[in-house]
């Protein structure tokens, strides 16, 4: 008989079936073990501990990449400085975020977590609420997280959980084949590995109807990497770019007119902004159109706010100011400015006319000589005409910007050539104004009624000068009356005739003649002649005028002409409304003002001279009288 | 008999824990897709030459913004690179104004503008990936995201910032100045 070899009867034997049920229950505890950490959140113990696989390693070396975490769930109030702590990422809430809290603040009356992983070089770039926080770190287990991360793999399946399983199965198909043969043989055989096959069976059991009711579900954390770049250093600074403020232009005036020698260029001194780049310079351009594309002229680097130019020709011209600080910021400009640069003096004219009519007219363009003498009207007295009585004076002047023309009388001790300020200045107190305002007047004439009568007799010049806006009068050279427009003529009004004593024819008495008393002849009164007095004030601002004598007439109108300074080579002048004397002896006017008035406001006149005053007293029950004074 | 049962429902429950368990943890929506695991750190390094990499350097002389008036504009470069030791790892990057020596007073930080506009390898800008003009208080006020995709484990993206001030702006900013200005870019590792 041979008896049958069983290797289990062998130490070798017994000592491989030792190591496989060592084997056996090792694989069936990392089975139950892992089990229960995947499946601890969805256990009762959930609310006491759950575990997390950690994936990252930026909080080592505390926690190692792969390790199982064990955290308990934690109120905000627990936490403090210092903490590791769970939570859902600010950034991604299906990502569980691992780090240590680096920081409690107070934000909006909120608490707020700023955490920072361990290995992170930076703090994380977010807050973290209170009810983002899923519990507060414990303790780890090293390592063991890789095989229950490996269960998601289908070799890391197949590896823990497939592999047992087989080893499982196949051990229980033997328990039903020796069950079978048990139940064949009706021998009952004690097996502890069945008993243990049994154990586990009732054991995985559990696990299957756990896995069964849940949806697996593998925890995993993360404690997220950061690390910063950092750029230090940059600056920002934004240089002085700001201008100073436009300067306003003061002078000339817009739309003016005037003779290239008045031209002189004002306008406002300015700062540079916030004062931080003194001193500021001007830049003066000069166009000749609107747009200033067309540059006469740019004057750079100005420091004064006043600027006289070259002479310029006649013409239209707009200008422009920009100010500049000391790094070159320049204002955009002043604006534009147009003046009209007007040199032609007008052109003057005077002649007699016949009852209003057109006379000869004779202006400077023909002066000295030959002076012409042709009348228009063949009957009106001209040139070197003797005329009495009456007579129309027809004076006219000429320019493109036309503002005022005087008539004067001027004596005859004038010479002709010269015509230095006559002594008869004025006679008669012809002075007449007219200005325009608008500068398109062409041939603006009036006529002047002269009353030779009023003027003794002799050889007069009829002068007529005119001023235009630009200040350019009908004169030129030093003396301001050489060119004015004129004709001599010679004032014959017939004298009184002499009373010739009448001789009495001779008779002779036949009876003694009875002696006559001799009636002592009445004296004549001398006539009450108007005598004016005239008188500027202390301050040159205003005149005052008084003319006794003037009961006998029924109105009185006054013209006063002058110079000033203000407006240099501009004859000024008043003109005012003719009134009633309401019969009083004297007719007085006071503090009547130097100046002129428009729509933007009045200029006194600086400085007044030769100031004239004319009235004309009208007929009431003499003869009409004209009487004079003058203010040097 | 006993053992016959036990075996059958044994080997029944295993099937049926293999099964279930295998679907739940590879079909399942809810479940993650994977787990792997980051050893290792996080290191974003910066450049301003494209060479010298490091967490921390000096501005350039470019990124001293110097003269600046309305209707400016200057640009310089920059290069971020992700020098992580953890493979794989893909950084998200920011960039945020976090100080300045002088403060930053709003007057000037509210009209200069400043963008960050992602290079090619060509060194071209690409227009559509930028973080768009902001001004420097909003770049102070919250962390701008940098354009681009993540940035690979070991990669390097060059940079363009652009910074202007619009023409409009008025004479408030003359002569104020910010220096010191730090920007940080940060980045944060993106799953794995």
């Amino acid at each position: 008989m041979i008896k049958k070899f069983s290797l289990n009867n062998t130490p070798l034997g017994k000592s491989l079936h030792i190591v496989g049920k060592v084997v056996e229950w090792a694989v069936f505890i990392l089975i139950i073990f892992i089990g229960l950490t995947v499946l601890s959140p969805y256990l009762p113990t959930k609310n006491l501990l759950v575990t997390y696989i950690v994936s990252t390693g930026s909080m080592e070396p505390t926690v190692k990449t792969g390790a199982i975490a064990f955290v308990v769930p934690v109120k905000l109030d627990a936490i403090k400085e210092g903490d590791i702590i769970t939570f859902k990422s600010p950034k991604n809430a299906k990502d569980t975020i691992l780090h240590r809290v680096n920081k409690i603040v107070v934000k909006d009356n909120k608490t707020v977590l700023i955490t920072k992983g361990d290995n992170n070089n930076a703090p994380d770039n977010w807050e973290v609420k209170s009810d983002a926080i899923t519990g507060k770190f414990n303790f780890s287990i090293p390592y063991i997280g890789h095989p229950a991360a490996l269960l998601k793999t289908p070799w890391g399946f197949a590896g823990i959980v497939g592999i047992p399983s087989i080893y499982l199965i196949f051990l229980f198909i033997q328990s039903i084949k020796q069950g079978i043969n048990e139940e064949i043989l009706k021998k009952a055989k004690s097996i502890s590995q069945h008993q243990s096959t049994s154990v586990m069976a009732i054991v995985l059991v559990i696990l299957g109807i756990l896995s069964g009711c849940s949806s697996f579900q593998l925890y995993v954390v993360q404690a997220k990497y950061f690390s910063n770049a950092v750029l230090q250093g940059a600056t920002f600074h934004a240089k002085d770019f700001a201008p100073p403020q436009n300067p306003t232009l003061l002078s000339p005036a817009s739309n003016s007119n005037l003779n290239t020698a008045n031209l002189l260029f004002s306008w406002t001194a300015e700062v540079d902004y916030a004062n931080m780049n003194n001193p500021v310079t001007y830049n003066l351009t000069l166009c000749t159109d609107l747009y200033c594309t067309l540059v006469v002229n740019t004057w750079t680097g100005l420091t004064t706010t006043l600027l006289t130019p070259p002479p310029l020709p006649e013409g239209d011209y707009w200008w422009k100011v920009t100010a500049c600080d000391a790094l070159g910021n320049c204002s955009e400009n002043s604006g534009t400015r147009k003046f009209i640069i007007d040199n032609t003096p007008p052109v003057a004219s005077v002649g007699i006319g016949n009852n209003g009519a057109d006379g000869t007219r004779q202006n400077m363009a023909t002066y000295p000589e030959p002076i012409v003498n042709t009348p228009v009207n063949a009957s009106g007295p001209t040139h070197n005409a003797t005329i009495t009585g009456t007579k129309n004076i027809y004076i006219t002047a000429t320019d493109l910007y036309m503002q005022s023309f005087h008539f004067r009388v001027l004596a005859d001790n004038v010479d002709e050539k010269t015509f230095g300020k006559p002594t008869g200045y004025n006679v008669g107190g012809y002075a007449y104004s007219n200005y325009v305002a608008d500068g398109s007047l062409l041939n603006n004439g009036r006529i002047v009624s002269l009353d030779t009568t009023q003027i003794s007799n002799g050889t007069y010049w009829l002068i007529v000068s005119a001023v235009d806006i630009a200040g350019n009068r009908s004169v030129s050279g030093t003396d301001p009356y050489q060119r004015d427009a004129r004709i001599k003529v010679t004032i014959a009004n017939a004298l009184s005739p002499t009373a010739t004593p009448t001789v009495a024819p001779t008779a002779t008495p036949t009876v003694a003649p009875t002696a006559t008393p001799t009636v002592a002849p009445t004296a004549t009164p001398a006539p009450c002649v108007p005598t004016p007095t005239f008188t500027l004030s202390s301050d040159k601002k205003s005149v005052s005028f008084s003319v006794s004598c003037v009961e006998a007439y029924s109105s009185a109108k006054y013209t006063i002409s002058y110079d000033t300074t203000t407006l240099p080579g501009i004859p000024q002048g008043i003109i005012g409304d003719e009134e009633s004397t309401g019969g009083a002896s004297t007719y007085t006017k006071t503090n009547i003002p130097l100046k002129t008035c428009s729509a933007g406001g009045c200029i006194e006149h600086e400085n007044p001279s030769n100031l004239i005053l004319t009235i004309v007293l009208n007929p009431g029950t003499i003869t009409e009288s004209t009487v004079t004074a003058n203010i040097p | 008999m006993k053992k016959i049962i036990a075996g059958i429902l044994g080997l029944f429950i295993v099937v049926a824990l293999v099964s279930g368990s295998a679907f739940a943890l590879f079909l399942s929506s809810a479940t993650l897709t994977g787990v792997t695991f980051a050893a290792g750190n996080a290191d974003l390094q910066i450049s301003v030459d494209g060479l010298g990499f490091a967490n921390t350097k000096i501005a350039p002389a470019e990124m001293n913004f110097q003269n600046m008036y309305p209707g400016y504009s200057a640009t310089d470069t920059f290069w971020l690179k992700n020098n992580s030791s953890v493979p794989n790892m893909k950084l998200s990057l920011t960039g945020k104004l976090t100080s300045a020596t002088t403060g930053l007073p709003s007057v000037l930080a509210d009209n200069i503008q400043l963008e960050v506009v992602e290079i090619d390898s060509f060194g071209a800008d690409i227009p559509a990936s930028t973080t768009g003009f902001k001004t420097l208080t909003v770049w102070n006020t919250t962390a701008q995201a940098l354009p681009g995709v993540d940035l690979n484990y070991g990669a390097t993206r060059q940079y363009r910032v652009n910074v202007k001030i619009d023409s409009t702006v008025g004479n408030d900013i003359a002569g104020l100045t910010i220096t010191g200005a730090l920007f940080t870019f940060t980045g944060t590792q993106v799953y794995p």
